[in-house]
Order: C-alpha cells, then sequence, then structure tokens
C-alpha cells in the first residue's frame, strides 16, 4: 500500500486527508473535514483557472460537503458559477449472470441554467473505477462547451485517470486535466481505496446504503433553488 | 428458417453441402466477434425505433444455416441479409467454395424459391476505401437486390454516436427526457442481454419482454399511476409527470427532472406510491425526498 501525495497538496491538505482516513471519525467531524478539503481544492482550481466561469457537477452525496466548500472558494464576484447535483443509480448489471457489467446513470438532476463556462468541473469525492465520474460526464457534456473539464477528488486511484480518458473520444477526453492530492493504489473488491477517504463515503458521512443517499436532498440544493424558480 | 428439403430444392445437393461447411465455420468463428455483435446492435437499434413507431414486430437472426447468413433483419415484409467483413481487402470474388458474390445470387434464389415477398441482401464492411471499391464492382447478377453498406468498426463505448443507433436507444430508454448518460447505460443493458441470452433468432417483442423479466430499465409499455397517487401529484404545485413509457418521469420547475428509478407496478414503486399517498405532500420540497 503506498500513496502518493500530488504537487496539489500541502501539509494542511495532508493532515486533512490524514484525519478522512480515522475510521473512529464521528460522522459530523468527518463531514466539517469533507468540506474543508473541499475549500482547499476549490483554492487549488481557482489558481489553475483564474476568473472563467465554472459549471461544477456533484454527486447529492458530496454536495453539502465538499461541493460546497469548493463553490466557497471559487465564489468571487467576478466568476460566474453554477451547480448540477445529481443521484447516481449505481449497479452491477448482469451479475447473477457471471459476469459484472457496471452502470450509473443519474436518476435524477438538479441543474442550474447553463452559464457557457469554459470550464466544467466534476466533482467527486474519491475516484476508484471512475464509473459516476463516466457516466455524470455523459450526462452533461452535450449541454454545456467547456474548454477544459477538470475531474477533481481528493483522492484517486492509480491509474483512474487513463482508465476514464479511455472511455471518451479524443475531443472529449483531450480536454480532462485530473486535480487531486492523493493517489492510492490498494483497494478491495467492492473498490473501496485504502487509506483513501476512510472507507464507503456513503457510511463516512451517515448514509446506510446508496439508496438510503439517494432519498437525501442536499439544503445546497433547496437553497439554491430558490434563485432559479 | 431454411431446412435442408428447402435448400435442396431451391439450390441442389451440392450447395447443400457446401452450406453446411460454410454454417459449421460461421459458427466457429462467431466466438467473440464484436464486430458483428456491434452491428446486431444496429439492428436492434432499428427494430425498436420500428417497433414503438408503428408497432411493427422484426426478427432478428444471426448464423442462420443459408448462403448470406451473419444477421438476418426481417420484418415480415421484407427480409434483409447482412454478410459482415471486417477485413482491409475483399473482393465479390473472395470465397472459400464459392464465390462471395454467388451466396448472395443463391441467397436471392433461395428466399423466391420459398415464396419471401422481398429480399435484400447487404455485405458489411468496416472501411470506406473497400465499401467504395465493392460498391464499384457490384456484379451485375446481384446488383438488384444487393448492396455495400459501411458500418466502422468503432469502439462499443463509442457505438451510441452512431444517429440510427441513438436514435434506437432513445426509444428503448425508460426515461422519455434522456441524456447520454441514460443512453449508454440502456446500450449495456440490452448489449450484456444480447450476449447472455446467446439469441440464434428472436422477434424484437419477445427479446424486450426478456428484458422486462430481468427488471432491466429497459422502456415498457404505457402505464397508470393509482388514482390517489395522481390525485396528490396533480395538485403539487410546479410538477409535472408522465409515465408514456413504463415509469413515472417527472419535472420540476427549470431546474429539477428524474425518473423513479423502479417501473410502474413493481414492489417498489408500489411502496414509494404508498408512502406518497400516507405522507400526502402538497410542495415540491415535501415530496422529493420520496421519489426513490
Amino acid at each position: 500500500m503506498s500513496r502518493v501525495i500530488t504537487k496539489y497538496s500541502s501539509e494542511q491538505v495532508i493532515s486533512l486527508l490524514d484525519q478522512l482516513a480515522v475510521k473512529e471519525l464521528p460522522v459530523t467531524k468527518y463531514k466539517d473535514v469533507m468540506h474543508e478539503v473541499g475549500r482547499q481544492i476549490g483554492l487549488t482550481m481557482a489558481t489553475l483557472i483564474g476568473e472563467q466561469s465554472v459549471y461544477l457537477v456533484c454527486t447529492t452525496e458530496d454536495a453539502d460537503f465538499l461541493a460546497r466548500g469548493v463553490l466557497e472558494s471559487l465564489d468571487s464576484g467576478a466568476r460566474n458559477l453554477r451547480l448540477a447535483c445529481y443521484w447516481n443509480d449505481r449497479e452491477a448489471i448482469f451479475k447473477q449472470e457471471g459476469f459484472s457489467l457496471k452502470v450509473a446513470p443519474p436518476f435524477r438532476k438538479y441543474e442550474e441554467p447553463y452559464n457557457d463556462a469554459k470550464v466544467l468541473v466534476i466533482l467527486k469525492s474519491i475516484i476508484s473505477s471512475g464509473c459516476v465520474v463516466k457516466y455524470n460526464i455523459l450526462s452533461i457534456i452535450e449541454k454545456v462547451n467547456p474548454t477544459k473539464i477538470i475531474i477533481a477528488a481528493p483522492v484517486m486511484y492509480s491509474g483512474a485517470d487513463n482508465e476514464l480518458r479511455s472511455e471518451f473520444q479524443e475531443n472529449i477526453s483531450s480536454r480532462f486535466s485530473f486535480l487531486t492530492f492523493a493517489i492510492d493504489d490498494e483497494r478491495d473488491s467492492d473498490e473501496n481505496i485504502f487509506p483513501g477517504i476512510g472507507g464507503n463515503v456513503y457510511k463516512r458521512l451517515g448514509f446506510t446504503d446508496q439508496r438510503d443517499k439517494n432519498k437525501f436532498v442536499p439544503d445546497i440544493v433547496r437553497n439554491r433553488r430558490q434563485s432559479f424558480a | 428458417m431454411y431446412s435442408d428439403s428447402d435448400i435442396k430444392k431451391a439450390v441442389g445437393s451440392t450447395k447443400l453441402s457446401y452450406l453446411a461447411n460454410k454454417h459449421r465455420g460461421g459458427l466457429n468463428n462467431q466466438k467473440g466477434a464484436t464486430y458483428e455483435v456491434k452491428f446486431v446492435f444496429l439492428l436492434i437499434a432499428r427494430a425498436a425505433t420500428t417497433f414503438f413507431a408503428n408497432s411493427e414486430i422484426v426478427t432478428i437472426s444471426v448464423q442462420m444455416k443459408c448462403f448470406v447468413d451473419d444477421a438476418i433483419y426481417d420484418s415480415g415484409s421484407q427480409r434483409a441479409h447482412f454478410q459482415l467483413r471486417d477485413v482491409q481487402a475483399l473482393t465479390w470474388n473472395s470465397g472459400s467454395g464459392q464465390p462471395l458474390w454467388e451466396d448472395f445470387k443463391d441467397q436471392h434464389v433461395l428466399n423466391q424459391s420459398l415464396g419471401v415477398p422481398a429480399t435484400k441482401t447487404s455485405l458489411v464492411v468496416s472501411t470506406q476505401p473497400l465499401r467504395d471499391s465493392l460498391h464499384k464492382s457490384l456484379p451485375p447478377a446481384i446488383s438488384s437486390h444487393s448492396e455495400v453498406i459501411l458500418f466502422p468498426n468503432i469502439p462499443f463505448e463509442f457505438l451510441q454516436n452512431n444517429p440510427e443507433i441513438r436514435q434506437g436507444l432513445t426509444e428503448l430508454c425508460h426515461s422519455g427526457d434522456s441524456d447520454l448518460g441514460q443512453l449508454v447505460s440502456t446500450m449495456n443493458v440490452v448489449i450484456g442481454h444480447w450476449m447472455i441470452k446467446e439469441y440464434s433468432s428472436v422477434d424484437f417483442k419477445t427479446m424486450l419482454e426478456d428484458m422486462w423479466a430481468t427488471n432491466a430499465k429497459i422502456r415498457r409499455a404505457p402505464a397508470e399511476v393509482s388514482p390517489a397517487l395522481a390525485l396528490i401529484l396533480d395538485q403539487i404545485p410546479g410538477f409535472h409527470y408522465e409515465t408514456q413509457r413504463g415509469y413515472l418521469s417527472w419535472k420540476y420547475g427549470t431546474t429539477d427532472l428524474g425518473t423513479i428509478p423502479d417501473a410502474i407496478g413493481t414492489t417498489n414503486f408500489i411502496k414509494i406510491a404508498q408512502l406518497i399517498e400516507k405522507v400526502k405532500p402538497v410542495t415540491f420540497e415535501a415530496l422529493e425526498g420520496m421519489l426513490l
């Protein structure tokens, strides 16, 4: 098991990642740390994209913590920021027949009006197989026309970037860039990465399982929706 | 589809033994023939578009014992045969046993003898130069019922970029408001199903019913929700829903949309409906956490 710290990381970020990896960290504290990690991702992103407008896509479980942190750091006066939140239905189809094909299309979407953003951000608390990230890119890519697609996660599995690139045609994958603080190379059969972000993110955030997290409506969605009513 | 006696009667016993060898070879080569699977998926997409547009049921067959045998698309009024060649070089005189063009001619003769209303035979190749050269050299003896089609051997991941496949996927998707993610998911479901079932010949409706039996997220027949549920949903301001594909797809305002992942009438859907009927939400905010 080894962890590679990327150039975007710092002492503060390493400390935050170490806290996430502690299994005993209570849910409320875990959420706070994830929020702060999001702020750090946003600060790094801001240095990479300048004042360009951003369309950020996150998952429902990440919205109130990781994504809120990113948005707070990016929310400068000149930058136009829009958010989409997806509820992904991740399943392994044909498992009973002996092979497992993973699909994860969003079955529910909150999408703020498209803002001609030059930067599309696909945010996820961890990227293991990249299946959810793939489906989230597919679900938005025909509605926006970004020059840059930043795939951001605090921790990624080694090689996930190349795997994701291979899923898309050159005209899309050539716009990819990856922003992560750490790359881990160990994972179990359920695709949990070690040390990763301390195991299954649904459980660390207090959800029992996927169905439970998919019933959750993030506060950030409830609050921002009112501006577009 | 073609019995030995039919074949013998139409084209003679020598051709029947040639066909037996060709059929054996075809079955051996079928394993791992991804180009064939991709092309069959195009036919499935075409069948889906036809079925949902005018209820016409098409039968798709592969590796039948006949002369142009890789895939057959039978609409009842026309039987279209496809020979697939994912190669760099080919001529109409290629072939072991007899030239390719003669297979096309014999197929037409065989179908005529069986009273097939109309026959079309197509050679499917994966490169434009080969398509053009075969088109130019199409033998006059088969030109009235034959053509050469280009079907590039693109990776599975990008099949949805084929406009005809995309149209079929849009029809097959369980949500009427599908995005590319849903289309790709639907494609995986259908291709996976085709490969697992190892159909040699199936009509589209049967295939669809087989997929429903596995709870695959695929378009179903239009369905209605209970009057009690409809009454609640209809009164929520800004909330709109439809059930044309057997699933409840909804929209709220300009920002929110979705499809309940369980088909109307399934156990999970009934549980969701019962919860909504019990809680009786009057706003979207009160409803939204129950839409799963």
